[in-house]
């Protein structure tokens, strides 16, 4: 009998409140653990983010290079006005798949 | 209005600078969109000047901001004491560089710049002195 042992992880990671210098520590390291594993996607549900500053940035970028050494794009879902703003402005936007609801995510 | 801020070398105070700016905007009614834009930009530059400048520095080390209302704008003036530093001198990031070649980093003057009207910088009295000012309408 043929056994299939390779198991696809989905994760995701859900934002809350504001992602600034104050706590985007917190969500790095449980990041990087995450990151530990070879995932085969990889969502920020963004649907309760308030406020993102580049030190937030800063920890999705380092996320989105990791996956993009294995030819993925993390996807972002549910982005308030403000939060879509600051990634357009910083030229990362183009780096994440963008949708509406975390359902198109899954 | 005039209102004088006074932060401690410890990257908690940011929750205390947004709480302030939140009282601010009650006073002075001006909408979120222009309340999340001046939050930023402060945020990024105390931010900037407690992980670089003042990094050796100790706790009760402090950084100086002064809001002042004049006429359909906000001016604010942050002053710090670290060494001799003009934010405004960093070169721009280029937004078009693939991911794999983006630098971790760099954002966040470019951000203050894109979200506040105007920005000057000086050297005074062994201070380093930000002038910003955001129009309010």
């Amino acid at each position: 009998m043929q056994t299939n042992n390779e198991i696809f992880i989905k994760a995701i990671i859900s934002f809350k409140g504001r992602l600034d210098a104050v706590n985007s520590s917190v969500y790095e390291e449980k990041l990087n653990k995450l990151l530990e594993n070879p995932l085969d996607s990889l969502t920020f549900d963004l649907d309760e983010l308030d406020y993102l500053s580049s030190s937030g940035l800063r920890i999705m970028l380092v996320a989105a290079k990791k996956l993009a050494s294995v030819d993925k794009k993390i996807k972002l879902c549910a982005l308030k006005p403000h939060i879509k703003e600051v990634l357009n402005i910083s030229g990362l936007i183009s780096l994440f798949e963008i949708k509406e609801k975390l359902s198109e995510c899954l | 209005m005039k209102k004088n801020i006074i932060l401690k070398n410890d990257i908690n105070e940011l929750s205390l600078l947004t709480e302030i700016l939140r009282e601010i905007q009650t006073k002075l009614k001006f909408s979120d969109d222009i309340f999340f834009d001046i939050n930023l930009a402060l945020d990024e530059l105390i931010t900037n000047i407690i992980i670089h400048s003042y990094k050796n520095l100790s706790l009760d080390t402090i950084i100086e901001i002064t809001v002042e209302s004049i006429d359909d704008t906000l001016q604010i003036s942050i002053a710090d004491v670290g060494n001799e530093f003009n934010p405004l001198s960093i070169p721009e990031p280029i937004l078009t560089l693939d991911i794999e070649e983006k630098p971790i980093g760099g954002l966040g003057i470019f951000l203050v710049k894109k979200k506040i009207d105007k920005i000057s910088y000086e050297r005074k009295e062994n201070k380093n002195i930000l002038i910003l000012i955001k129009k309010l309408t």
